[in-house]
């Protein structure tokens, strides 16, 4: 996420990273709290707004709503803002999604949900 | 092998090696100078535990154990906060925790029923109830009702019944819920739900306890 934020600042809209195979998704917005993405594995794939900003297309829908159901995924957004009925409705269309929202820093509950939903998921942190 | 849920209110325990029921007492009792369990969930699990599993994960799991069937929404209902998990057709599907905004249900009403003397089997469920958010904020409703010339009993009932109902919703209202956790002993409380309710008692995180003992 570190990397997808910091590609706002140059041109280019491709970042050079090594492909892995996904063990678990983010969908959402850049938290506030980037202390909550500490709890999915590394080979967790990114989602949502975040990679429409990260392609220089912050208005691209289609894109947005983009996901995998074949992997477990955390549709987050911030308490109060109005991606949280984005993440809603496609966390009820993924087969094996879990909303989540917080206001400002993660607390306990919120990072309780992510690990118990990863865990009971079966994917390996 | 000590297994533990430390609640805020009461600590549930069980003793594998025992043959004595798991079994539960108040957390201001409970003597900590030595405690050490070997797996514990709750609040304040990590400080006396040589293993830790979050609370929605023994709930979970410890509805899997309880709960002979694939799908299933299991409300569990403590003294600080409210969490659910929803099962369909054997595979997780949802799971909320409400630790602050909602919270201090099940502490509020204890404490109302020791300040009242309440006995919850003799109240019957209202016909209307208080809207409450959360225990502490949800007194006010009581003393208004009082003020306005309520009995205590009566504005009691509707708080409970209110808190039921916010805790029904919280878990996505469905058609039958199973519940966990001290107020499963507290008639009323149950009698509020409008769905089947089928009471497990306070010792489902402990069962959750044991799965997670089990597995390797």
């Amino acid at each position: 996420m570190s990397a997808i934020t910091s590609s706002v600042q140059t041109v280019s809209s491709e970042l050079v990273l090594s492909p892995c195979k996904p063990t678990a998704g983010f969908w959402g917005v850049p938290p506030r709290d980037f202390s909550l993405l500490s709890l999915f594995p590394d080979t967790t794939h990114v989602y949502g707004w975040a990679r429409c900003m990260e392609n220089k297309t912050p208005d691209n829908l289609a894109m947005e709503c983009h996901f995998n159901p074949d992997i477990p995924t955390v549709f987050f957004a911030q308490t109060f803002c109005a991606k949280t009925a984005l993440a809603k409705h496609l966390a009820g269309k993924h087969p094996r999604g879990l909303y989540l929202d917080c206001d400002i820093t993660a607390g306990n509950s919120a990072k309780a949900k992510i690990q118990a939903f990863l865990e009971l998921s079966g994917v390996e942190c | 092998m000590l297994l533990a849920d430390f609640g805020t209110s009461y600590c549930k325990l069980v003793d594998t090696t025992s043959s004595t029921p798991p079994y539960c007492t108040p957390t201001k009792d409970l003597d900590r100078s030595n405690l050490q369990v070997d797996i514990a969930t709750g609040h304040n699990g990590k400080r006396y535990a040589n293993t830790y599993v979050n609370e929605l994960t023994a709930l979970a799991r410890g509805g899997q154990r309880c709960i002979k069937e694939p799908s299933f929404t299991l409300l569990d209902c403590g003294s600080r906060d409210i969490k659910y998990v929803t099962y369909r057709n054997g595979q997780l599907q949802d799971m909320g925790w409400n630790a602050e905004c909602g919270a201090s249900m099940g502490f509020t009403i204890e404490l109302l029923q020791k300040y009242y003397n309440i006995d919850f089997t003799t109240l019957p469920v209202p016909q209307t109830c208080f809207s409450i958010t959360c225990g502490v904020l949800g007194i006010s409703h009581i003393f208004d009702a009082v003020v306005s010339g309520s009995s205590e009993m009566e504005a009691v009932a509707k708080f409970v019944k209110g808190i039921a109902l916010n805790a029904y919703n919280f878990a996505n209202r469905p058609s039958s819920i199973y519940l966990s956790g001290g107020l499963c002993d507290n008639p009323l409380f149950v009698d509020s739900f409008p769905c089947t309710v089928f009471p497990l008692g306070r010792f489902v995180l402990l069962e959750g306890l044991l799965a997670s003992a089990s597995s390797p």
